[in-house]
């Protein structure tokens, strides 16, 4: 196992060079995944075999021909929601314990046909709802940064593959906050991209119209790199934009001189105060962003509850559909957590569905009239560092607000990146957030921030 | 571009006013009826005092309306499960009620759409 471990940028550079093996890198990853994964659970099925085969095809074809881009022999996984042809997909429930796909999702074959190494499915709570869980067939994933701490989810086991060097990127999803929170709390970059800008085809649903499909990387760069092969149009999936795909790394390293920034403040301020250690992140980064050129002012939207509200209305009740046959006739198959969210379903009537979307009609205007004039929003990640594993509530949608919520209810895309660490030395966060298919900007952001602080230059101490 | 209703913004300034809690760390239920839960559970069942929006808080509901909805979902739930599912009802009146807002009839859902060349081929 290596000391150090390369982002997609580095790894890249070095292997369109030649001066890196990706059949090195992979083993270099396995012998993480060997060393570690006994503690983290990161993944549910790992694949060595599958990664060696696809890292030594990557090699010689590297060596025939130079790279198919940068990402051909990048060691990846996938979180086991995503359907893989002829590898097992078990949603981590013991109701898919036997489903093996005849075909990829959208999102895996891209990422195969950009020459990457597949390592294994991940780690997710089951379906991507509710977590930890202990009574599922397989163990929920720990913060390498220390595990007894919680990784946040649903996307648990590719936030702690990622920052324990056991991949160099992987797939999350995200229906209210499932790729930046497990990003913000395992100390990652994580994208959400805009609604529609990448193909849910193949993916298990968790709530159709807030579900997305994202990147999770080290660093904000290397999440641009993966959404380039990840984003465009798929006519499997009705919901995925017929639009062009602009260059997501073109604005990265570059300054910010006039780059807009608002700053929703009430939400970690006062909607739901976060703790010293990341409000200390927040000022510092706000600071950070204005001497790098940016241009901050205070931006107010309705509160952080009333977008909680009307996004989790929603979740309740398109989840409750995806899942009423397996409600009704398999109930008790399902973990007593997401048995808990599913019988919620019975209690959102068709009115309070509607009035729910009613209400995100205006909250998506709200947010609209707000960014006019400025490039990007950002608040906080997460409220603190990771909770204890035992310490998440029972009943957790009801406990406090998420700061990821109102980005799933607008569709905007919005990205989780490190801006400190607390006082238990783990990770805090900063989210920014852009207009719809403005990606590139959100990326010229968090890179920008990450380049001008050096929280990118420590990894949790198991990791080396 | 939507356009709100015209009382739309104004009533959301007034209820945010009115929600002088948001602001101190308390949970979404503490939130939007935490001085109605202080009081003993008796004295929360006048459900007119507790408006918020276009919604009276409706009470928990009793065994009969609750097994009523739980079939009509075609769920079958323990005992323990029921009284798990009574014990979160304030919390999920409180999200029921920050989705209503003073709109009127005319307001359009999010979910309306317009059809697009693709549909014409």
């Amino acid at each position: 196992m290596s000391a150090a471990v390369p982002g997609i940028a580095e790894a890249a550079k070095l292997i369109a060079a030649k001066k890196l093996s990706p059949v090195e890198l992979t083993r270099d990853c396995l012998s993480r995944v060997a060393a570690m994964d006994g503690v983290l659970n990161a993944f549910i099925l790992p694949a060595p075999e599958r990664a060696m085969a696809d890292a030594r095809a990557a090699e010689a074809r590297i060596m025939k021909a130079g790279p198919l881009g940068p990402m051909d022999g990048i060691p990846i996984g996938l979180k086991d929601i995503v359907d893989t042809a002829g590898i097992a997909t078990t949603c981590q429930s013991r109701i898919l314990t036997d489903n093996v796909p005849a075909t990829d999702a959208t999102c895996a074959a891209k990422l195969a046909a950009a020459g990457t190494v597949l390592m294994g499915k991940l780690t997710t709570h089951e379906f991507a709802d509710g977590g930890p869980s202990f009574d599922l067939p397989k163990p929920p994933a720990r913060n390498p940064w220390n595990p007894d701490h919680f990784t946040a989810g649903s996307s648990s086991g590719t936030a702690a593959a990622v920052a324990a060097g056991m991949i160099l990127c992987g797939i999350g999803t995200d229906t209210g906050g499932s790729i930046r929170g497990p990003a913000a709390l395992c100390g990652i970059a994580g994208i959400k991209p805009t609604y529609g800008l990448v193909s849910r085809a193949g993916v298990a649903p968790a709530a159709f119209s807030l579900d997305h499909i994202g990147p999770m990387a080290w660093s904000a760069e290397d999440c641009a790199i993966m959404l380039q092969v990840l984003a465009g149009h798929d006519p499997r999936d009705p919901a995925c934009a017929n639009r062009p795909v602009p260059a997501y790394s073109a604005l990265i390293g570059s300054n910010l001189k006039g780059v807009k920034v608002g700053v929703i403040r009430h939400f970690h301020e006062t909607d739901h105060p976060v703790a010293p250690a990341t409000q200390k992140g927040m000022d510092n980064a706000l600071m950070v962003l204005r001497d790098l050129g940016a241009e901050v002012s205070d931006v107010t939207v309705s509160p952080l509850q009333d977008w909680h509200a009307c996004g989790s209305l929603i979740s309740i009740t398109e989840r409750a559909a995806a899942y009423e046959e397996w409600s009704r006739s398999r109930l008790g198959d399902f973990s007593e957590r997401v048995q808990r969210r599913l019988m919620l379903g019975a209690m959102v009537s068709g009115v309070d569905y509607v009035q729910a979307v009613r209400r995100r009609r205006e909250l998506r205007t709200e947010l609209q009239a707000a960014m006019a004039g400025l490039d990007v929003v950002i608040t906080a990640g997460a409220p603190d560092e990771a909770p204890k594993m035992d310490a998440i509530p029972r009943w957790d949608l009801f406990d406090r607000p998420n700061f990821t919520m109102p980005f799933n209810v607008s569709g905007y895309p919005a990205i989780c990146v490190c801006s400190g660490f607390g006082p238990l030395g783990l990770p805090v966060s900063l989210q920014v957030a852009g207009k719809p298919f403005q990606e590139a900007k959100v990326f010229q952001v968090a890179d920008a921030f990450e380049k001008a602080t050096d929280f990118r230059a420590r990894r949790p101490a198991m990791a080396g | 571009m939507i356009s709100l209703h015209p009382g739309a913004a104004s009533a959301r300034r007034n209820r945010r006013a009115k929600c002088p809690q948001d602001n101190d760390g308390q949970t979404l239920a503490q939130t939007v009826i935490g001085p109605v839960l202080a009081q003993p559970r008796a004295a929360c069942r006048p459900i007119r005092q507790r408006h918020q929006g276009n919604l009276t808080m409706p009470p928990i509901p009793g065994t009969e309306a609750l097994d009523y909805l739980l079939t009509s979902a075609g769920l079958d739930l323990t005992e323990a499960q029921k009284a798990d599912l009574k014990s979160i009802h304030d919390g999920l009146a409180a999200m029921k009620a920050r989705v209503r807002q003073p709109r009127g009839r005319m307001a359009e859902p999010a979910h309306i759409y317009g059809f697009t060349e693709a549909d014409l081929t």
